[in-house]
């Protein structure tokens, strides 16, 4: 075995790992991004320091959403004052609001419960206070 | 030697082309968590290997040997 073998032997295994670490993700991502046609558009908007939804059929709900078990949705998230995110972090759902843009993320409730709806970008003094309930009813 | 660890990162291509039936929804939650526990054990192997080839550096390169003995004469 030659001083270079191990090197060898080292870079070819630590660069196949990393390309199936790249096509898994973005085999995921490409995945996961995708957003159902038949999802359910709902407005998600973020201000110091509460949420507020407008379902599609124009109702509104501050502080809760309730939503349908097996039904996909599709959230376009937008702020009216700083930058905040919407995270439901049951559903691993999570993405900025900013003012002046709607951002979209997806998912399909497949649960029924009360789950945690909560900022995670720091927005101000309540930051931490900014919480929301999701209801997912059968 | 590459050639099944290549052939191996093109199975989630594979099983993501068949993984989703018509009516049925992706679970985002699954999906996610699963690829960071795979992620997560591709890290280990890496560090594993990693740390596999400095101890094997280390041992059959060492000071105390014969052989390096009359080499660094």
């Amino acid at each position: 075995m030659g001083h270079a073998t191990i090197e060898w032997v080292y870079i070819a295994a630590v660069t196949a790992i990393l390309v199936y670490v790249g096509a898994d993700s973005w085999v995921a991502e490409k995945l996961i991004d995708e957003i159902p046609e038949e999802a359910e558009t709902i407005k998600v908007i973020a201000q110091q320091w509460f949420w507020t939804f407008e379902h599609a059929d124009g109702t509104k709900e501050v502080g809760e959403l309730h939503l349908k078990a097996g039904k996909a949705y599709r959230f376009e998230v937008t702020s009216k004052d700083v930058i905040h995110a919407f995270n439901i972090p049951f559903y691993t759902a999570m993405i900025d609001a900013v003012p002046g843009r709607i951002n979209k993320v997806w998912f399909a409730p497949d649960q029924v419960g009360e789950f945690l709806i909560q900022c995670r970008e720091y927005c101000g003094l309540l930051h931490s206070q900014m919480r929301a309930k999701l209801i997912v009813e059968a | 030697m590459l050639t099944p660890l290549l052939v191996a990162s093109f199975i989630p291509i594979l099983d993501s082309a068949f993984a989703q039936e018509a009516g049925q929804f992706v679970n985002r939650r699954v999906e996610i968590w699963g690829l960071f526990y795979r992620l997560m054990a591709a890290a280990f192997v890496v560090g594993a290997i990693v740390q596999g080839v400095m101890v094997f550096v280390l041992f059959r390169f060492r000071e105390k040997k014969v052989k390096q003995q009359e080499v660094a004469r």
